[in-house]
């Protein structure tokens, strides 16, 4: 009998707030470290290992060090990239894990001739055989899916792992910030198990037909402002322990180090900004802050006063000095009748961005259809969130040449 | 809109002529199109998968083996309430109450709860043998039973009990809003499961539409239309009205649909079966060639124009011939409608082939 572990989107390097990024960094490396007690002959990671493609050195400095020990174990990892990993332009980070050793890629396409071939790599101890595809952007994805030669894929005998990086629509669950998907009939039939990434939720499926189990662990602590009010709200974190001998024997969910999160959601309609300051610190002390994650959430729109008057700020701080590890305020649907300020639409950030881009791309009058519609608000996100990676370890001349190359890139713009 | 005509006349041609002009109209027309004969995607031979903005602009929804590209068509029980059964399945009114209260006690498992025949104190009022008529009733509608340990378990591989499908008909409804054609294949289901489906959908983007309309964001949506064949299944007299008298989605969309930029395009050979308030409020009608005078009357009679004299032309409209009657034209227009297969070939003639590069 034989095991993997199926990890995704550790998005390193997402985290600002030092206590953040100190607990990014154990979940990640107690993960891995779980895997060499338990023993899996091999691990998979399905995409968005980093947050960017150049995350800080801190960052590279432990991931680094946490692969070369499993590397030292014996112990193989292959990855797909996921669309924050990479860049088009430049090196990235995780290239540099692949040149050395640490990280194989199962993504290994042959000359493109028309149909996209793609080679397996053969597990050397349980010879498993892996393939898959990076995440880049849907569009371009989808495309990748279409051309791929998918008899050579099916006809393939043993035991069979298709790595991804990319949403698919069957399984898309409500409540879950929107993502890139596509059809599982993109996929190619006959494979054991697909090792999924890009979704942060957890899932595990079974019995569509021609599919083996289809799965994405999620992410193991967050890559997504959503992703904590969703731990908030008792998703649980971890990655995924599959048994195999010719054909799966056990699927387990193994939970990341546990973080404790506390939720508080403020109703404001129709009450005074006093009361809504009183109603929120009532709510706030009663809740046990100690080393946990705070969200607090404030909705609706207040009768009188002004939002600024409800000081959250302070809320937040009383709530860091009572040993909070970090206070999240959501406040993109708080608002008052004495402001006409219509709030935009949107449980996120992201998703705000989104509704104010869908409600104005239809002011944007030129003739080039991939400007406009849906394809032009996703272009539109993606060129915020390209030109949103901050400045690593380089002059700011090579900042800003690897910034306009990569937005030039991502417009489709040529040199000349 | 209404695509009355007798066998073997064109309909198929033209719907699928229609779908794959749609399909061009830039995102301004979203359809959702139940397709019991699981002919316009084209599995086998042209379909609207062949048009060139198909991987953007066209969904295909199958539970039979989808092809690259479509989405497996499964339904969580859950995603389906009472109303959705209105004109699918005949219910008397003491079943009806039973449905109902039903799903005020069970809420999401309602029908898990009828097939299993689970037991609670505000069931009493109903008799045993009701509830057993309702369960033979959803049993056969849904294509549903119960294994030999009592779990249930589904014969068309379409509706799940389980954690699959929660999300298909709010993607369904993502496509038509979004402007796209959306096919589902339905020819493996019972006529009254093609049209659960098509009611729950219709339900639903009605409502979204009502909303969109109550707070002032119907402008820029598309115009969401349903193509239902064969449609006295559900406008037909016997059919259109529930226990108490209501109108069921279908004939609410039909008679005031037009407010809220929803529409259907039903197709049919018997026109005459369907009320006459729903036909009059039909306003596009392309009259193919039918034979039948009572059908043709039925027509003329609801007719934007007065085709009174043009009975015998419509008799006599050879395969492909049509007339259009609208209150959107001054007059009827007679029309030839191109062959779907030359249409394909036109237009694959004229497409470049795209490359893709791997980097």
């Amino acid at each position: 009998m034989y095991s993997f572990a199926h990890i995704a989107d550790c998005h390193l390097g997402f985290q600002k707030q030092e206590r953040l990024q100190e607990l990014e960094q154990s979940i990640f490396e107690n993960a891995l470290d779980e895997c060499v007690t338990r023993g899996v002959d091999f691990i998979l990671i399905s995409g968005d290992l980093f947050h960017t493609s150049l995350p800080d050195m801190r960052v590279v400095r432990f991931a680094f060090k946490k692969f070369k020990e499993v590397y030292e174990k014996g112990i193989p990892i292959y990855v797909v990239y996921g669309s924050h990993d990479y860049s088009v332009n430049h090196h990235s980070v995780i290239d540099l894990l692949t040149d050395v050793g640490y990280l194989q890629r199962a993504d290994r396409p042959k000359e493109f001739t028309g149909r996209l071939e793609l080679d397996f790599i053969t597990d050397p101890v349980t010879k498993a055989k892996i393939t898959g595809l990076s995440g880049r952007t849907t569009s371009l994805d989808k495309r990748y899916y279409q051309s791929l030669d998918r008899d050579a894929l099916e006809r393939e005998d043993g035991f069979k792992i298709f790595q991804f990086h990319i949403g698919v629509d069957e399984l898309r669950a409500r409540g879950t910030p929107e993502i890139d998907s596509m059809p599982i009939s993109l996929l190619p039939k006959n494979f054991d198990y697909y090792a999924g990434g890009h979704v942060h939720t957890r899932v595990i499926e079974d019995g569509y037909e021609g599919y083996g189990t289809i799965s994405y662990p999620g992410t193991m602590f967050a890559g997504h402002p959503a992703d904590f009010e969703s731990s908030a709200r008792g998703m649980e974190r971890g990655f995924i322990i599959v048994s195999f001998d010719e054909k799966i024997t056990g699927v387990e969910f193994v939970p990341a180090k546990r973080v404790g999160f506390e939720m508080v959601s403020v109703d404001a309609s129709d009450k005074t900004s006093a009361k809504v300051q009183e109603e929120i610190e009532e709510r706030v002390n009663s809740i046990d802050s100690e080393e946990k994650i705070v969200i607090l959430k404030v909705a609706g729109e207040m009768s009188t006063g002004k939002t600024s008057e409800v000081e959250l700020t302070k809320i937040s701080e009383a709530l860091k000095e009572r040993g909070a590890i970090n206070v999240d305020i959501k406040r993109n649907q708080f608002s008052s009748k004495e402001y006409d300020i219509t709030p935009v639409k949107g449980e996120n950030r992201e998703e705000v961005i989104k509704n104010i881009l869908v409600e104005n791309i239809g002011e944007v009058k030129i003739r080039q259809p991939e400007l406009l519609g849906d394809q032009g608000v996703a272009l539109a996100q993606r060129l915020l969130h390209k030109l949103k990676e901050p400045r690593n370890d380089e002059t700011v001349n090579d900042y800003e040449r690897r910034m306009i190359q990569d937005a030039r890139e991502l417009l489709g713009m040529n040199e000349d | 809109m209404l695509i009355p005509a007798t066998t073997g006349r064109g309909k198929s041609n033209l719907v699928k002529t229609i779908l794959w002009h749609v399909l061009d109209s830039n995102n301004t027309v979203g359809a959702l199109v139940l397709d019991p004969h699981d002919e316009y995607w084209g599995r086998t031979e042209n379909g609207l998968h062949d048009h060139p903005k198909s991987d953007e602009n066209l969904a295909y929804y199958t539970p039979n083996s989808p092809p690259a590209g479509a989405n497996f068509l499964t339904i969580n029980l859950a995603s389906i309430k009472p109303d959705h059964f209105n004109g699918i399945i005949d219910l008397t009114e003491p079943q009806e109450q039973a449905l109902r209260t039903f799903y005020k006690v069970f809420k999401k498992d309602w029908i898990d709860a009828i097939i299993e025949e689970r037991e609670h104190p505000d069931l009493n009022d109903f008799a045993k043998k009701t509830r057993f008529i309702l369960k033979r009733k959803f049993k056969l509608a849904l294509g549903v039973d119960t294994d030999g340990e009592g779990r249930i378990m589904c014969h068309n591989r379409v509706f799940d009990i389980g954690t699959k499908g929660t999300q298909t008909v709010s993607h369904i409804l993502e496509d038509i809003e979004g402007g796209r054609v959306v096919v589902v294949d339905t020819s493996q289901l019972s006529d009254a499961a093609e049209l659960l489906i098509g009611s729950i959908v219709a339900s639903e983007i009605l409502e979204r539409y009502q909303q969109y309309k109550a707070r002032g964001e119907l402008d820029g949506k598309p115009i969401a239309t349903i193509v239902i064949e064969e449609a006295p299944r559900v406008l037909g007299e016997d059919v259109i009205k529930d226990s108490s008298g209501n109108d069921n989605i279908f004939g609410k969309i039909a008679k005031e649909g037009r407010k809220f930029q929803v529409g259907l395009a039903a197709i049919t050979q018997l026109s005459s079966v369907i009320p006459k308030t729903i036909l009059a409020n039909i306003n596009t009608k392309i009259i193919l060639g039918n034979e039948m005078r009572q059908e043709r009357a039925a027509v003329i009679a609801s007719a934007s124009q007065d085709l009174s004299d043009d009975d015998r032309n419509i008799a006599s409209l050879d395969k492909g011939e049509a007339i259009i009657s609208s209150i959107f034209v001054p007059f009827a227009l007679p029309i030839k409608i191109p062959l779907f297969d030359e249409v394909v070939s036109d237009t694959k003639r004229d497409t470049k082939v795209y490359k893709t590069r791997m980097y």
